[in-house]
């Protein structure tokens, strides 16, 4: 059966594996095989695989949809924040000597961006423009109104505190009558931006750590149906990692498929949200739409998914290698 | 080419599997373990490819202690190898030749050596013109010979078969050590294990017999 030229061929060839030998043996062939064996396993499994798919979609499309309407919200609050505005009334019997020192005093504050002075007389006439009413004096007698400083804080205020904080510096300045801020109105917004931020951190982790255990689940089922090929593998010399990169291209597969898969349904939903928040937005005569996830957010998705599905498959393959025996 | 040195073998909450076993086999020899079932047969060859691990005595293949044997490098250690085994272990999901290439892809062999060296695999073996079956329409001697083409692939020096004919009639089981034997004749280091005395009492080769752990006979039939 064993021809001569075949038999002499056998023992002058054998070469010994050395190390140097497997480091520059073929690699490109090897990955070629991962990728052809992943490929045939999937195609084998679409059905199951797609399932795969949809479910850590799920899970990645519901932090990734809170975190789209947080970074949402925030957006109007900095809106907010640049028309966030103080309006010092000052005491009637201000001098204009009075006045313009107060104004120079304000100008040196770091917080303040940008202040603008109206004078009692012109608060009168802006009254008039906009009441319609000509000739008010002659009704009043006197004008009854009392100059306006309109202050917009910095940028660098961005808290409720701070608010607050330049709002009580600011009330212990002379001839400064009363100072005029919704307070109330802005902490509710910031504290629910921050638990939005806090909501949006734990449900990652949480949801992170779901993803982890449904790919890793997933691979050790793949690995399980596939333990005679992991056993012939390691049988007929295959190091860990060879064995390994199957499943790993497989679970990095599912992972970018599952979060380009979340980016969709996500955007999907806001998409579909977009009408009933115009019509909230109208209500407040606010040109406000909402943002869908950018493309860099898709980018960021696949990431994520690919790293949970590398290490998910990881530790499923893991597992199977330490189990793999040779039993005849 | 193998050398063990005092090996005892105790797998874990077990009566000591190998006891103080002493074998020395020479490059290019061809030789047989035998004894009845449970009597250590399976454990050295284990032993040798690296399968199992003993704190007791020294398994030295090529001069390489494979008990201290650091295990990134047992995959090396088993490309100098062939190992077959009862149960050939072939893939279903896929042909006859994706079956044989495995040892070479493993490798990083060129795709053209590969197509040559498999086909020359499966020629030895008889089986040439089968590579796009799939394994499970074979009868079982052929699945068996398939398993042997996988082993040899890789041009091994060295060739360990764990029951090789064990599922096999006298017929086949005949094939099969003859196939051996000419892997032995062109210089490659045979070691059986085989439990079947009448298939290997009248051939002319070096028989180690094993009873409870213990060599209690090693020599050549006459
Ligand atoms: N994995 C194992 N765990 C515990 N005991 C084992 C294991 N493998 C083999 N043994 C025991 O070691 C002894 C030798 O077994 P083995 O080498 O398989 O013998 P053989 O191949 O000659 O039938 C037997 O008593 C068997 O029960
Ligand atoms: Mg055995």
């Amino acid at each position: 059966m064993l021809s001569k030229q075949v038999a002499t061929n056998m023992t002058s060839t054998n070469v010994r594996m050395t190390k140097k030998n497997l480091a520059t043996a073929s690699l490109g062939a090897q990955h070629l095989y991962a990728f052809k064996t992943c490929w045939q396993h999937l195609r084998k499994t679409v059905f199951a695989s797609l399932l795969t798919v949809a479910v850590i979609a799920i899970v990645l499309a519901l932090p990734m949809g809170i975190f789209g309407l947080v970074s949402n919200l925030q957006q109007v609050s900095q809106h907010w924040q640049k028309g966030t505005q103080l309006s010092l009334y000052l005491n009637t019997n201000v001098s204009e000597q009075q006045v313009t020192e107060l104004l120079s005093t304000l100008k040196q504050n770091p917080y303040i961006a940008n202040l603008h002075y109206i004078s009692p007389k012109q608060g009168l006439q802006q009254f008039q423009q906009q009441s319609k009413i000509k000739n008010i004096l002659q009704v009043l007698k006197h004008n009854p109104l009392p100059g306006v400083i309109e202050i917009w804080p910095n940028a660098s205020i961005h808290s409720a505190e701070k608010i607050h904080q330049l709002q009580q510096n600011l009330s212990t300045l002379p001839n400064v009558q009363s100072i005029q801020l919704d307070m109330q109105w802005i902490k509710r917004l910031y504290s629910i931006l921050h638990l939005g931020d806090s909501i949006v951190f734990i449900f990652g982790i949480l949801f992170a750590l779901a993803v982890l255990l449904i790919v890793s689940n997933t691979i050790k089922l793949a690995t399980q149906k596939r333990v005679e090929e992991i056993t012939v593998m390691r049988l007929v010399g295959a190091t860990n990692a060879f064995v390994r990169r199957p499943f790993l291209y497989t679970g990095i597969t599912f992972g970018l498929l599952a979060g380009f898969a979340a980016w969709v349904i996500v955007n999907t939903a806001f998409s579909y949200l977009q009408s009933s928040v115009s019509q909230l937005a109208d209500l407040y005569s606010s040109s406000f739409t909402l943002q869908p996830l950018a493309v860099s957010q898709l980018v960021l998705l696949m990431l994520i998914g690919a790293l949970l599905g590398f290490i998910g498959s990881w530790f499923a393959v893991n597992r199977e290698l330490r189990k793999v025996s040779f039993d005849s | 080419m193998i050398r063990l040195n005092q090996v005892s073998k105790r797998y874990t909450n077990s009566a000591d599997a190998l006891k103080q076993i002493n074998i020395e086999i020479a490059k290019g020899e061809m030789s047989f373990l035998t004894g009845h079932s449970g009597a250590g047969k399976s454990t050295i060859l284990k032993l040798i490819a690296g399968i199992e691990r003993t704190k007791q005595g020294q398994v030295l293949v090529d001069g390489t202690n494979v008990n201290k044997l650091n295990r990134h490098k047992l995959p090396l250690l088993r490309r100098n190898m062939g190992i077959v085994l009862q149960n050939p272990h072939l893939l279903n999901d896929r042909d006859i030749f994706a079956n044989v290439a495995l040892p070479l892809i493993i490798m990083g062999i060129k795709s053209q050596d590969i197509t040559r060296r498999v086909r020359g695999a499966l020629n030895k073996v008889g089986l040439l013109g089968k590579e796009r079956m799939s394994p499970a329409a074979l009868s079982t001697g052929e699945q068996q010979r398939v398993g042997i083409a996988r082993a040899i692939v890789h041009k091994p020096t060295l060739l360990l078969a764990d029951e090789p004919t064990g599922n096999l009639d006298p017929k086949l089981s005949r094939d099969i050590m003859q196939l051996f034997t000419e892997f032995n004749q062109v210089g490659v280091t045979v070691l059986v294990a085989t439990h079947d005395i009448g298939l290997i009492s009248k051939l002319p080769y070096r028989i180690i017999a094993l009873e409870q752990g213990r060599i209690v006979a090693d020599g050549y039939n006459n």
